[in-house]
């Protein structure tokens, strides 16, 4: 087969191919290698790259499956890991030069579960700094382009998995989404990514944002794709409090159920956010659903107006608190002082870049005393009234349908410096986050000026199954 | 007592918040070993350390001894809600605590002392220990040491906070609480409660008030205080420095101060703007902690035979020191107090026996089956045992596996042989002192005790004082049997 | 109608967050928070009615672990910062938090 081929299977054709010896993991792997070495230097998805690791890890899987073993459904698979999600023994930063040289002394949850699986793990992908950002600018290591168009940001905090995914520098990648960080960076990029229920996937191992909103889920080339790795790194953890005591999520059976009598609901109030090109994707998908034999109407959640409000209060709040820990005195930078506490001031201002700083002294700010209830706790009520809305809206249809991303790509330093601007690529996301929902962008073809553009599938928790067979049947009828 | 702010119109207020370490196998959030004196910074992992990317899970054992808790202060044990308490410091990792806020598991009860006053508590919550600092230089102090080290095994180490209302009046009642409070946690295995090695722990809010009022006034908040000493040399420093400044036309400021053994003073902590902004919001990591009504009431049934209070009615009106009574219902000494209890035997001899022979023994030893420790009580109350006697053969019980009657000949306590020792001596009693064996038989119970007591100093400890007398009688009695016998012996007929 | 953050306040959060800003850097950050807290103004100006806060979206009652003992880590986990001594403590500069 030859290198272009490989890299056209799917995650599934490729593990059955090494189990079965008609592919060996070793070939896939070199496939993938000789892609990244062309167009990684121009894109700049991995922070950390261990292609001899890789090599060796290939080698081994195809001897164990040439004595007879199974390595699992993801044998022999390259795959990437966002650098906010530990790897023990391999540095990992979260995009911040204050963990910059610590190495782990443990795996998360998710890793294991992928070497499980048989997953060749490349490297770590870059990301804005402990993933707060929609367009990877924020990182301490320098920008992810997105490989549509190298002016143009891939999106974020999930944006060097996205682009690597995009310019098939690996089959497929695990990344985070607080607020949006998986879906945004993968309708930018023109790839599949899943935000599943929260608790479906273990957080142990995921260097936390704000605990309450983060998830791990994938992005991928196909619904397939991402679906079979959904199936690998879900499922419960007792390592992690918050996960749910379930199976793994089961939805590669379903995938090709199609949409027909299903109720699928157009939110409204988040389609008018977009720019007219996004919007009319999004109604161009519904019509598509509706072809297949899908109802389609129109939902009202108005409650998603607040939602943005409630997110900017609730995530730096959470991370003020998670974000302590970075102090010199136990692992990564330490910036030397007389005094422990001069020593802890001068890592975290040396250590943290400007948005992090933002947004630790905004959450600061809303969890202090006097702030505390008319921000951090209003926004918690506001919370529960956006569930509540949902929850009506889940009355009404089965599935939403909504734009990923208000715009398509936008340019490198086009929104860097504007705060404001950037949080506002997040509002048609963070709704998901903010009750638990899962949601999954899938590419809708392309703007104008060729950008990807990205439509998103809401569904109620644990409905992923769902959510994927309409995402499959959005991406079997989407433009070319 | 008089204390000496009394003395100038003034009245002591005190609470007290106690933390006790739980005796929980691990920590409360990850599976290290909860235990102390390891080499430093061995019983740690990525949970205790706050390493990025790990997750808190709680420890259900710890869970169950805080409800034990709950039950046995009969308080509210309720639903609860961990939170992060927000503050910068080395020794902890995740430069914030989980701990409980305004829905602690424990809400409400109360600690009875001897005295009869009730003494509220408030709340009593779970939270996680810091890690320890050691100080190197500078005598070890904090404030001049030149150099500070970290261990974190203590750090994450299960801790119950439980906070009493401002209910306590004077120095010794304070005592005496952290003594029923310690009592009660140690019977239902909460904590083994060692003040020195630092797993009770007790912090003071102290104020005072003239005389007479109720109000409550600004209070301070003492920490150091690591043993019952310096709890009481601390509360009665502070009380007077508070009276020093209302009698200077001052107040003293809502502050936490840091107890100076040493100097026998109190220092303020640096005052930091934010030292009070603590940013508790709820731990995302931890969703409520239900508690089931079911495992309670089992908790209500287990805890009640075990505590203090329960025990000491059973040892009735046992006319004994508190100290006595203390240590003979302790936890490890309580099987013996109860099984000699259950046997019907005297409460006061069990006390005693339990509380010094037992005790030592327990100490030394290790345990005994209770049942043997019975059969020699048991010897005692019959009078079959002189008390040197008791003491040998709890000795040879504990020390040798054959049955307790086997070991009595050991101690001399055959009684055959201690009756023929008896009978023998008090054959020469009659002899030596004719007037008062005379006055002895005609019924004279005033000489009995002299003559018990010539026979047991004869006998050097080997015959019992019941024994002895038993045999005094069992000789009169032979005696006035022969009078009405034989022939008559005076000449008055 | 929302008050503006002032500098005073955007000084005595760094001060709680452990961030040193300079006279430059307080101006900043005060005009950027003051841009963010105006779009999260919309949390206080939503009518929710008696609605309690959501605290976790996911699960209503942790899960507990049993209380078994599993390997530490030991210094494995510290020992790679190179911040042990030789007794195995961690060393950190002098604390200055006792006042006179």
């Amino acid at each position: 087969m030859t290198p272009e081929a490989l890299l056209e299977l799917g995650v599934r054709e490729v593990a059955e191919g090494v189990r079965s010896r008609t592919l060996r993991a070793r070939e896939v792997l070199e496939a993938y290698v000789a892609q990244l070495e062309i167009e990684e230097p121009d894109v700049h998805s991995f922070l950390a790259l261990d292609v001899d690791g890789a090599r060796a890890r290939a080698d081994e899987l195809d001897r164990r499956v040439s004595r007879g073993e199974d390595p699992g459904p993801l044998c022999g698979v390259p795959v990437a890991v966002k650098d906010n999600i530990v790897t023990r023994g391999f540095a990992t930063t979260a995009g911040s030069r204050i963990l910059e040289g610590w190495r782990p002394p443990y795996d998360a949850t998710v890793v294991e579960r992928l070497l499980g699986a048989g997953a060749v793990l490349v490297g770590k992908t870059n990301l804005d700094e402990f993933a707060m950002g929609s367009s990877t600018e924020h990182s301490a290591f320098g920008p992810t382009r997105n490989p549509h168009d190298l002016d143009r940001v891939p999106g974020g905090s999930s944006g060097g998995s996205a682009a690597a995914v995009a310019a098939r520098f690996v089959a497929a990648a695990l990344g985070s989404d607080t607020g949006g960080s998986i879906r945004q960076p993968a309708a930018l990029c023109g790839v599949v990514g899943v935000k599943p229920t929260y608790g479906s996937v273990s957080r142990y191992g995921l260097i936390a944002f704000a605990s309450s909103l983060d998830q791990i889920g994938p992005l991928a080339a196909t619904v397939e794709d991402a679906a079979v790795l959904l199936e690998v790194v879900s499922g419960h953890d007792p390592r992690d409090a918050t996960s749910a005591t379930r199976p793994a999520l089961a939805v590669c059976a379903t995938l090709d159920d199609g949409v027909r009598g299903l109720r699928v609901g157009v939110v409204r109030d988040l389609v008018a956010m977009a720019t007219p090109e996004v919007a009319s994707a999004v109604d161009e998908a519904a019509r598509e659903l509706e072809r297949r034999g899908a109802h389609v109407r129109e939902v009202a959640v108005p409650e998603v107006r607040a939602a943005l409000a409630a997110y900017y209060v609730i995530a730096p709040a959470e991370a003020s608190s998670n974000l302590a820990r970075f102090d010199g005195v136990r692992y990564g930078l330490r910036v030397g002082a007389p005094t422990t506490e001069a020593l802890m001031v001068a890592t975290r201002s040396q250590g943290f870049g400007e948005e992090v700083k933002r947004r630790i002294m905004l959450g600061t700010y809303a969890l202090s005393a006097g702030y505390r209830s008319a921000l951090y706790v209003q926004a918690q009520r506001v919370r529960t009234w956006l569930g509540r809305g949902f929850a009506r809206a889940w009355a009404e249809a089965d599935v939403l349908l909504a734009p990923t991303s208000p715009s398509s790509a936008f340019r490198l330093g086009e929104r860097s410096h504007d705060p404001v601007a950037m949080y506002r690529s997040d509002v048609c996301t963070v709704p998901s986050n903010l009750v638990g929902e899962p949601a999954v962008s899938v590419p809708w073809g392309f703007d104008r000026e060729r950008l990807p553009i990205g439509v998103q599938v809401l569904a109620p928790a644990w409905q992923e199954a769902r959510m994927l067979a309409v995402a499959a049947a959005l991406e079997q009828g989407a433009p070319r | 007592m008089s204390w000496p702010w009394r003395e100038r119109g003034y009245e002591l207020v005190v609470g007290l918040e106690v933390h006790a370490e739980l005796r929980t196998r691990t920590k409360l959030f990850c599976g290290c070993a909860n235990a102390f004196g390891a080499a430093p910074n061995t019983n740690v992992c990525p949970v205790c350390l706050g390493l990025p990317g790990s997750l808190p899970v709680l420890n259900a054992r710890a869970v169950e001894i805080a409800i034990d808790v709950g039950a046995a202060l009969g308080a509210r044990v309720q639903s609860s809600q961990f939170h992060r308490k927000n503050y910068f410091y080395p020794d902890v990792p995740k430069n914030y605590q989980i701990s409980q806020y305004d829905v602690p598991i424990c809400a409400g009860g109360a600690v009875v002392l001897e005295s009869g006053r009730t003494i509220r508590i408030e709340r009593a919550h779970l939270e996680e220990d810091t890690g320890k600092l050691v100080h190197v230089g500078g005598g070890g102090r904090i404030d001049s040491a030149a150099s500070t080290f970290i261990d974190y095994n203590r750090a994450g180490v299960p801790l119950l906070e439980i906070v009493s209302a401002p209910d306590l009046r004077d120095p010794d009642e304070v005592r005496a609480y952290v003594s029923e409070l310690r009592a009660v946690l140690v019977a239902v295995g909460a904590t083994d409660g060692r003040m020195e090695e630092g797993s009770l722990r007790v912090d003071a809010n102290v104020s005072v008030r003239p005389y007479g009022s109720s109000e409550l006034r600004t209070r301070v908040e003492l920490k150091n205080l690591n043993s019952l000493r310096s709890l009481h040399r601390a509360i009665v420093a502070e009380a007077m420095r508070h009276v020093a400044l209302y009698e200077a036309g001052e107040a003293p400021v809502q502050q936490t101060r840091h107890w100076d053994e040493e100097r026998g003073s109190t220092a303020a902590l640096r005052d930091k703007e934010e030292a009070e902004d603590y940013r508790y919001f709820p731990e995302p990591d931890l969703a409520p902690l239900a508690i089931d009504p079911a495992a309670l009431e089992a908790a209500r049934a287990r805890v009640q035979p075990l505590l203090p209070s329960t025990r000491r009615a059973r040892l009735g009106d046992a006319a004994v020191s508190t100290d006595v009574r203390d240590t003979a219902i302790s936890d490890v000494l309580w099987p013996y107090t109860r099984a000699a209890l259950d046997a019907g035997l005297p409460p006061t001899l069990i006390a005693r026996r339990v509380a010094n022979e037992v005790a030592q023994l327990v100490g030394t030893v290790g345990s005994c089956e209770p049942e043997r420790v019975v059969a020699v009580l048991r010897l005692e109350a019959e009078g079959a045992l002189v008390p040197q006697q008791v003491r040998e053969l709890l000795r040879e019980v504990w020390l040798r596996p054959a049955p307790v009657e086997s070991l009595i000949a050991a101690v001399g306590g055959d009684r055959s042989a201690a009756q023929e020792t008896a009978a023998a001596i008090a054959e020469r009693l009659v002899e030596e002192y004719p007037t008062e064996w005379q006055r002895f038989v005609d019924g004279d119970t005033k000489v009995a005790g002299f003559l018990v007591g010539q026979l047991v100093r004869r006998a050097a400890g080997s015959v019992p004082g019941q024994l002895a007398r038993a045999t005094l009688d069992a000789l009169r009695a032979s005696e006035l049997s022969s009078r009405e016998d034989g022939p008559p012996r005076g000449g008055d007929g | 109608m929302r008050e503006g953050i002032t500098r005073a306040e955007v000084r005595h959060v760094a001060r709680l967050a452990r961030l040193e800003l300079t006279e430059a850097d307080v101006e900043r950050m005060r005009h950027e928070l003051d841009g963010v807290l105006a779009l999260i103004d919309e949390v206080r100006r939503v009518d929710v009615g008696d609605l309690a806060p959501m605290e976790h979206v996911a699960s209503d009652t942790t899960t507990l672990r049993p209380d078994e003992p599993v390997p530490s880590l030991g210094r494995d986990a510290l020992a790679l910062t190179g911040r042990l001594n030789d007794d195995g403590l961690l060393g950190i500069p002098p604390i200055t938090e006792l006042g006179s």
